[in-house]
């Protein structure tokens, strides 16, 4: 519950920090994308929280770049 | 978003502090896990290939001055195809390039100088830093670089004089016992942590430079500056430690400065030397991120970059924690996947952009605008 509270209050003071000067010069792309980020860093703190063992993203990079690894030590220039 | 202009001073040292980032710590060990004592050798190699790399990546750039890579590749492949590959291109680079250093900094601490401390606490100290000086701009970033650079120059060249009494060259001997397939493995090593990364720079520097048509020579000069640094680490660790030794531990540079001992007297100053690479690993992250911050907001034609900082800092930090799951998965990725990714997006993507625009030269209808642009 604690963490869950810190995300809240991190998420809080972030957004204090940003949002009034964004409404005053009216940047409204500005406050879009801040808000889409913002969900995206919230949701991940949410998920690290709940989740003990959280797989990697690097898995896609790898699941990506596999065959290209492959071809490269097949012959000879990465080990 | 504020004006920015750097000059081509900052240009270089930002470069070479870039350059040497996360690669003085670990390189060492897993060129010498390749290329044994010969490692020396393959750094020269590295650098060699490294410079035929920048000389692509910033003859694309001079073709079109003032505007950076993700710009470009809009221009050159449309705007829906450019702005799909930007998007995955920053979102791969978000995932291999300043996480992973962020969590090579906290793994450094909590393996050799802190080890009861929570990876976490240093993660988001640092993170918070890199944060502060993203928020606040190149401007600031360059000038924190070159105020920041001599101390880097005075405790590298301290730690190399330092170590000279103890050099053995026995350690270098056999020269090219190995053969040359390992050399060219291990140089290959080299170039994808130090020289294919450069391509962030591609994204930085253009647009942002008072004198933008000497730029690649600043690159250069540091890039020169950051590469012969690099090569007297390996070299050090090699002539110093031994391959062996070198390519067992996983620091070997802080192993380095722990060696440092002039007559019992001087001795056990390795926390005053890990400043040097707080410095180098702080420039890395922040280039890191400020290119990845700017490419999202020209993604998404979001003119001031500033407030997307926090939240992406924020992810950074978050990400950077669960990004390895243990040291043998951060190897493996190191050796196995890194180098490709790097070569596919520091090299051949470039040169593809490059016939591009060559291609859209020859071709008569639209040459016309693209050369007026040009």
């Amino acid at each position: 519950m604690l963490s869950y509270t810190f995300i809240a209050i991190v998420a809080a003071v972030l957004t204090w920090l940003e949002l009034p000067r964004m409404r005053r010069e009216k940047e409204y792309r500005e406050i879009w994308g801040f808000a889409a980020f913002m969900l995206l860093a919230i949701g991940i703190s949410v998920a690290q929280t709940m989740l003990k063992e959280i797989p990697t993203p690097l898995v896609f990079i790898t699941a990506i770049f596999k065959p290209f690894s492959d071809l490269l030590s097949a012959v000879g220039l990465i080990q | 978003m504020p004006e920015v202009k750097i000059s081509l001073r900052q240009v270089s040292i930002l470069t070479a502090m870039y350059l040497i980032g996360s690669a003085i710590l670990i390189l060492p060990s897993g060129m010498a896990s390749m290329a044994k004592q010969d490692a020396w050798i393959a750094s020269l190699v590295g650098m060699g290939f490294g410079f035929i790399i920048l000389t692509v990546q910033w003859q694309l750039s001079r073709k079109y001055p003032e505007t950076n890579l993700l710009c470009l590749s809009e221009k050159l492949l449309g705007k829906w195809v450019g702005k799909i590959v930007n998007l995955l291109f920053l979102v791969t680079l978000f995932l291999g390039g300043p996480a992973p250093v962020l969590h090579d900094i906290g793994l450094f601490m909590t393996v050799q100088m802190l080890p009861e401390t929570p990876i976490q606490a240093i993660i988001y100290l640092f993170g918070l830093l890199v944060i502060l000086g993203v928020r606040l701009g190149l401007e600031v970033l360059a000038r924190s670089a070159e105020l920041l650079f001599p101390w880097f120059l005075l405790l590298f060249l301290s730690m190399s004089i330092l170590l000279l009494s103890t050099i053995k060259w026995e350690n270098a001997q056999p020269i090219l016992e190995t053969g040359v397939s390992p050399i060219i493995q291990a140089a290959i090593s080299f170039v994808s942590i130090a020289f294919l990364p450069n391509i962030v720079l591609l994204i930085v520097y253009p647009g942002s430079v008072n004198r933008s048509e000497d730029t690649h020579k600043a690159v250069y000069i540091g890039c020169l500056i950051g590469g012969l640094v690099l090569f007297m680490i390996i070299a050090l660790s090699i002539l110093v430690l031994g391959p062996e030794v070198t390519a067992r531990n996983q620091y070997p540079s802080y192993i380095l400065a722990k060696n440092i001992n002039i007559g019992n007297f001087l001795q056990r100053i390795e926390a005053v030397m890990a400043v040097m690479w707080f410095i180098t690993l702080f420039f890395r992250i922040s280039l890191y991120t400020y290119a990845i911050t700017i490419g999202f907001s020209q993604i998404f034609n979001i003119k001031n970059y500033q407030p997307l900082v926090l939240p992406i800092g924020w992810i950074m930090a978050m990400v950077s924690v669960f990004i390895y799951p243990n040291v043998p998965y951060e190897a493996h990725f190191n050796k196995k996947i890194w180098g490709p990714y790097t070569i596919t997006v520091g090299f051949l993507f470039p040169l593809f952009l490059l016939c591009l625009h060559y291609l859209r030269k020859k071709r008569p209808q639209k040459s016309k605008k693209s050369s007026n642009s040009a």
